[in-house]
C-alpha cells in the first residue's frame, strides 16, 4: 500500500465527501474524516492489492461512518444543520454552488443507510459491480438501492430547485 | 436548462465539495494530545506522591505527625481537583470559542476525554485513600504501635496501585493512539501543501 501522504492526497477529497454525506455538522465531519484517516492507516497492512486501492478506502470508510452514525444514535445527539456553515471564502461568487451541494448533502442524509452508501459510491464514480464488492451485495440489489435512491433525489432536487 | 436531479447535474454538485481542512484537523489533534499528556503527567504525579506518603507511614510510624499528615492528604485532595478543573477547562477552550462548537465537541469525544481525566485523578485518590485509612490505623489505639497494617489494607492498597496502573495505562494508551493520527494527518499536511 502507497504511504499516508499519497493516499491522502489522492482520496482525502472522496473520504470528506463520504463523510459529508453522514454527518451535517462541520465539527463531526472533521471528526469523522480523522477516524477514517486513522482506519486507514491501520488498515494499510492488511492491504493485499486484491481489490483497487479507491474500492478498499471506500469500503474503510463506509464502515467507520456507519460506527460512527451508530454511536451518534446511541448518544442521541441533536445534530446542528449546516445551513449554517460558511462554506467559502468569498460567498457571494460561490452561493449558488453551495447552497445546491448543501440542498444535495441533505437530501442524501434522509436516505436510509443502505441507499445513501450505494448512492455516495456512485456518486464517486464506482460501477454497479465495485459497489456490490465494497458494500458485500449482488450488482442486482445494489442497482435497486440506487434506483430507489436516484427516485427519492431527483423528487427532492426538484422539489427545491 | 439542465435537469437538476440528472446524474450529471448531481455528480457535478457532488465534486464540487469544499477542501479537506487539513491545517484545522491538524491543529486540533495536536491539541488534544498536547492535554492528554499533561493529564497522564498529572495523574503520575498524584500516583507517585500517594505512594511515598504511604511509604513515609508505613516506615516512619508518624504517630505524633498526624495533624501534618492530615494536612498533606488534604493539599493534594485540592491539588488534584485544581488540575482537574484547569485541564477540564482547557479541554473545552482549546478545540473552539463558539459555544455551539463546544457543546458539540462536549457530547462527543470530549465528553470521554473529561470521563478519563476524571478516572485519572481518580487513581491516584484511590492511592490517598489508602493512605488515609493507613493512618488511622496505625495511629489509631486499635493499631497502636503495630509494625504492619492488617492483610485487607494491603488488599486495598494494592488494588489503589493496580487501578491507577490500568488508569494511567489507558490514558498512554489513548495519547499514543492520538499521536499516530496526528502524525497521519501531519504527513497529509505536507502532502496537500497549502490546503
Amino acid at each position: 500500500m502507497k504511504d499516508a501522504r499519497a493516499i491522502i492526497r489522492e482520496h482525502g477529497p472522496m473520504i470528506a465527501r463520504i463523510a459529508s454525506s453522514y454527518e451535517a455538522s462541520r465539527a463531526e465531519q472533521d471528526e469523522l474524516v480523522q477516524d477514517i484517516f486513522l482506519a486507514v492507516w491501520r488498515a494499510a497492512s492488511a492491504y493485499r492489492g486484491d481489490a483497487p486501492m479507491r474500492a478498499y478506502i471506500a469500503r474503510i470508510a463506509h464502515n467507520v461512518a456507519v460506527s460512527h452514525v451508530r454511536r451518534s444514535v446511541r448518544r442521541k445527539a441533536a445534530p446542528l444543520d449546516d445551513d449554517h456553515i460558511d462554506e467559502t471564502a468569498n460567498p457571494e461568487a460561490d452561493a449558488d454552488r453551495a447552497l445546491k451541494r448543501r440542498r444535495l448533502l441533505a437530501a442524501i442524509r434522509t436516505l436510509d443507510l443502505p441507499q445513501r452508501q450505494a448512492i455516495t459510491l456512485h456518486l464517486e464514480g464506482f460501477g454497479n459491480t465495485e459497489i456490490a464488492d465494497v458494500l458485500g451485495l449482488s450488482p442486482n440489489a445494489v442497482a435497486a438501492r440506487l434506483k430507489r435512491a436516484r427516485t427519492t433525489l431527483a423528487d427532492m432536487m426538484k422539489a427545491r430547485p | 436548462m439542465t435537469d437538476p436531479a440528472s446524474d450529471d447535474a448531481l455528480d457535478q454538485i457532488w465534486r464540487d465539495s469544499p477542501p479537506v481542512d487539513i491545517d484545522g484537523l491538524v491543529g486540533r489533534m495536536a491539541r488534544q494530545n498536547r492535554l492528554l499528556r499533561r493529564v497522564n503527567l498529572a495523574s503520575f504525579a498524584l500516583t507517585g506522591m500517594a505512594a511515598l506518603v504511604l511509604v513515609g507511614i508505613e516506615f516512619a510510624q508518624i504517630l505524633p505527625t498526624r495533624g501534618i499528615l492530615g494536612l498533606l492528604l488534604f493539599a493534594m485532595l485540592v491539588f488534584a481537583w485544581h488540575r482537574y478543573t484547569r485541564d477540564r477547562e482547557r479541554l473545552a477552550r482549546a478545540f473552539s470559542t463558539e459555544p455551539a462548537k463546544l457543546i458539540e465537541f462536549l457530547m462527543g469525544r470530549t465528553r470521554a476525554m473529561i470521563i478519563l481525566a476524571r478516572l485519572m485523578y481518580l487513581a491516584p485518590l484511590t492511592g490517598l485513600g489508602a493512605g488515609f485509612a493507613t493512618a488511622r490505623l496505625v495511629g489509631g489505639d486499635a493499631q497502636l504501635g503495630a509494625s504492619t497494617p492488617p492483610a485487607w489494607l494491603w488488599g486495598v492498597m494494592a488494588a489503589g496501585l493496580v487501578l491507577s496502573i490500568m488508569v494511567t495505562g489507558f490514558g498512554i494508551w489513548l495519547a499514543r493512539s492520538r499521536a499516530g493520527q496526528l502524525r497521519v494527518l501531519a504527513e497529509s499536511r505536507a502532502a496537500l501543501g497549502e490546503r
